[in-house]
């Protein structure tokens, strides 16, 4: 300080500075792992006090029985039914398998760990910071998941004791997909503008028609098969295009989950 | 006299931690709680909102260094861009301490980064690449303006309470 005044500095500059430091100060405390985890739970703690006030306020705002209110029934009901298609052409697929791939071993084993929401990027950003890293067996590219097997992204980035996921939407996001029950890849969903996805490369012989369920089809990384990403709910075809287009509705909203599964490919 | 210069810097220090407190939890609500909201809601700038307060109430100096370090901690550039216009305008313009000149300085600058955030957004969709929709910004702006004028009316109270419990005295503001 006294080195300051010697420099004649002004007030607001001291203020300024000191501003510095203590920023720099509390970057260098994150750092310390026991401070990174009390910020930790203080940011989780934000995170569910915006979701639960955005999920109260969305509710304030959606009479009981407007349609809206009457959609988000039905969208739920398609949720819970979707769900059990998924898992029932899971088992499906699975004892397919296993009758016709007799002696196939299994190398990929998937490990799913629980994470929370430790913060967000900006909306048009479309990625969120989780708290398990490294240290717990994320990796990138691990598929992270909601609710039932609903994909919600895909890490991005880790480090020891966090990691980024990319959502589903973001439009850097591209991820190989395949119509439920169909066992062969038709097309490459990604993020455009809003919570829609767009499905694009899909072959002109492909029959695709709205309300149609797509899910994951495992060709891409550690990315496994049949996780939902939502139901057809328009097709594009313009017969000079060699590729039909598809929008696809997700089945969920990806700021009101707060707790995720990460599906580790090599636990620790 | 060395006793006063040296409550002065104490002073200066003080002010400085509780400014650099408030600019890290500011960051901290902006990839939190803010952005977990329902739409419109989740495109509220706090830290910008912040940043012309500081500016607007505190000076150049600090409101500058406010932006900044806000720009560096969320990744914003747009945060650098509204920092200079902001020091710009609030020297030349907005110099006066209402609730207009805030505003004021609100409107412009708040302007200022949606045009340019705007022309980026049109640029990258004309060139093929991950662009994205003008809505956001529309809103951001609007609430941009809402949150000065909260922030304005809340400052005012905060003071007059900490006032009346003397906390602070009348010649430091």
């Amino acid at each position: 300080m006294k080195f300051l005044r010697s420099l004649r500095i002004d007030k607001g500059v001291r203020t300024a500075l000191m501003v510095v430091a203590a920023v720099l100060v509390i970057a260098v405390l994150r750092s310390v792992p026991v401070v990174g985890r009390a910020f930790a739970v203080v940011e989780r703690g934000l995170v569910i006090v915006g979701t639960s006030a955005g999920n109260v306020l969305s509710r304030v705002t959606t009479p009981e029985h407007s349609l809206t209110a009457q959609l988000a029934q039905c969208e739920d009901r398609l949720r819970d039914s979707t769900e059990r298609e998924a898992a029932l052409a899971d088992a499906e697929q699975r004892a397919y398998e296993l009758e016709t791939l007799l002696g196939y071993v299994q190398t990929a084993q998937t490990t799913a760990v629980t994470a929370h929401v430790l913060s967000r990027a900006l909306p048009e950003a479309a990625t969120v910071r989780i708290d398990r890293g490294a240290a717990q067996g994320v990796q990138e590219g691990d598929a992270v998941v909601v609710d039932e097997g609903h994909l919600f992204g895909t890490v991005v980035a880790v480090s020891e004791q966090s990691a980024d996921v990319r959502l589903l939407h973001s439009r850097e996001s591209h991820v190989p997909a395949m119509l439920l029950g169909r066992g062969r890849t038709i097309g490459l969903v990604s993020g455009q503008e809003g919570s829609l996805l767009h499905m694009e490369f899909i072959p002109q012989d492909a029959t695709i028609e709205e309300g149609q369920t797509v899910v994951t089809s495992g060709l891409e990384g550690a990315l496994p098969a049949n996780l939902v990403l939502g139901t057809v709910t328009s097709v594009l075809r313009e017969e000079t295009s060699p590729f039909i287009e598809a929008i696809i509705e997700p089945l969920y909203d990806s700021r009101a989950w707060t707790t995720v599964l990460v599906l580790v490919t090599s636990p620790v | 006299m060395d006793h006063g210069a040296r409550a002065g810097d104490l002073a200066s220090m003080i002010e400085g931690l509780f400014y650099g407190a408030g600019l890290w939890l500011t960051a901290m609500l902006s990839t939190t709680a803010v952005p977990s909201l329902i739409a419109p809601l989740c495109y509220a700038p706090l830290m910008l909102t912040t940043g012309l307060l500081v500016l607007h109430r505190e000076g150049v100096v600090p409101g500058v260094v406010w932006l900044v370090l806000g720009a560096v901690l969320l990744g914003e550039p747009s945060l650098v861009l509204a920092a200079a216009v902001g020091a710009v305008l609030v020297v030349r313009v907005f110099a006066a301490r209402s609730v207009y000149a805030l505003l004021g300085l609100g409107v412009a600058t708040g302007g200022v980064v949606a045009i340019a955030q705007g022309i980026v957004t049109m640029l990258r969709v004309l060139t093929g690449g991950a662009g994205g929709s003008l809505a956001p910004i529309a809103w951001r702006y609007v609430l941009l303006l809402v949150l000065l004028y909260c922030g304005y009316v809340l400052v005012h109270v905060l003071r007059r309470t900490l006032l009346r419990l003397f906390v602070i005295r009348q010649h430091e503001y």
